[in-house]
């Protein structure tokens, strides 16, 4: 049941197939275990919540002792995504023309920001259940959203831009 | 509404989170300002640019299949640990002969509480072909099988089934083989609803049902036969298939084999 929402969820909180693969088996025990919850018409948004929380477990147990890489994954995201260190101008036309960069863009975001607009955009959830899920008030949720998206066409507008000159 | 007030609203009114009245006043300042028509332009196409399906990660196989054996494992470990809670200290002398016949009353009555299906009909493994079968007479009136789209146009089958069901089935043009669509139904499977497309080979009726799998069982490939049909059960991604057919083993075989084909 909505395997694929989770691993999706998982992967874009995470950032990494292990460690999303890992959150996705530890909630889908915890689901079993509240197997009643799982029925009824908020199935799919209690699910991602549990699912949620388990990315958060396995992302705090790994920091304990990875925490310099953590970062630095974080600011190379940056930089293939806005600044182009090492392309030419012909690798950064096709980045723009394709999903990459927004790929990049995107898990370059802050978590808060990722986790929301993955919700909103890619499993195309209500901002109360985005709200359920991510245990935020739905003004949040809105002004999440929309700093995630200020962000993101930043980054698309740069690319454009580099594609273009 | 001026332009500050748009603004902010924006992200609302693209989500569709406004109410009725303010959406259309957000739809009025947008059609007549230029500013804020193009800020939403840039939002419609970020929006464009995030739903393309590269975007999604999709399950490793390996994950996908641990998962479902762990849900499996849970459901035996639910099972077995029911009765152990029940197991009583030993105890010494006379007693221990009252606890024995107690215990062998209670061991009865949790073999038996055991024996019943811990979850709904339709996630137990077995009887699923069996429910299908069921299903299949019971579609088979005398008149021909009951269709709620008749169609022998796969383009026409497959979209009636929007916004009836959470997914797509799976419709397919097996005409040159011989096999040829009927049409299909709205069907379900214990309490899943379930699509049922409809074939005909040489008068004989087949039905592939196909529902949305749960965690806790996946259908195994298992080829079987329950009061003269011929069932044929498989998982495919997230859907859970069972065809029924009272053709033919082999051509049943052949059949499912031209269905799942890449």
């Amino acid at each position: 049941m909505h395997l694929d929402c989770a691993y999706n969820l998982a992967r874009w909180i995470t950032r990494d197939d292990a460690t999303a693969g890992d959150a996705v088996q530890e909630g889908a025990l915890q689901a079993f275990r509240g197997f009643d919850q799982m029925q009824g018409p908020n199935a799919r948004a209690w699910f991602l919540s549990v699912i949620r929380n388990a990315c958060l477990d396995q992302l705090r147990k790994r920091r304990g002792h990875a925490e310099e890489s953590y970062d630095e994954d974080l600011h190379g995201g940056l930089d293939g995504a806005g600044r182009a260190r090492d392309s030419t101008p012909e690798d950064i036309a096709e980045r723009a023309s394709d999903s990459r960069w927004l790929h990049a863009a995107i898990e370059a975001l802050p978590r808060e920001y990722r986790e929301v607009i993955v919700l909103r955009e890619l499993e195309e959830l209500s901002y109360k259940e985005i709200g359920a899920i991510v245990d935020i008030p739905i003004g949040t949720v809105m002004s999440r959203l929309s700093r995630a998206r200020d962000l993101l066409q930043q980054r698309m507008r740069f690319a454009q831009r580099r594609a273009g000159s | 509404m001026n332009c500050a007030q748009a603004v902010r609203m924006l992200d609302a009114w693209l989500d569709d989170e406004l109410d009725a009245v303010t959406a259309t006043e957000m739809a009025g300042h947008v059609a007549n300002c230029a500013g804020c028509a193009a800020v939403h332009e840039q939002r419609v196409a970020l929006r464009t640019a995030m739903r393309a399906p590269a975007l999604r990660h999709v399950s490793p196989p390996a994950l996908r299949a641990a998962i479902r054996g762990q849900a499996r494992l849970g459901t035996l470990e639910a099972q077995a640990s029911r009765p152990r809670r029940l197991q009583w200290p030993s105890l010494p002398g006379w007693r221990a002969i009252v606890f024995a016949g107690t215990t062998a009353v209670l061991g009865a009555a949790c073999g038996w509480w055991v024996a019943q299906p811990a979850t709904p009909d339709v996630f137990a493994l077995e009887p699923v072909a069996d429910y299908a079968v069921t299903r299949h007479v019971a579609a088979l009136a005398p008149g021909g099988a009951h269709i709620d789209v008749a169609s022998s146009d796969r383009h026409a089958v497959r979209p009636w089934f929007q916004g009836r069901l959470d997914f797509a089935p799976t419709v397919r043009d097996l005409s040159a083989m011989g096999f040829e669509l009927i049409g299909g139904r709205i069907d379900r499977m214990g309490n899943q609803p379930a699509a049922a497309i409809v074939y005909r080979f040489r008068g004989h009726m087949i039905d592939v049902f196909s529902w949305r799998a749960t965690m806790t069982a996946v259908q195994p490939d298992r080829e079987s036969t329950i009061r003269g049909f011929n069932v044929q059960t498989w998982n495919q991604q997230d859907i859970d298939y069972a065809v029924v057919s009272d053709m033919d083993r082999a051509e049943l075989q052949r059949f499912t084999a031209a269905l799942r084909a890449p």
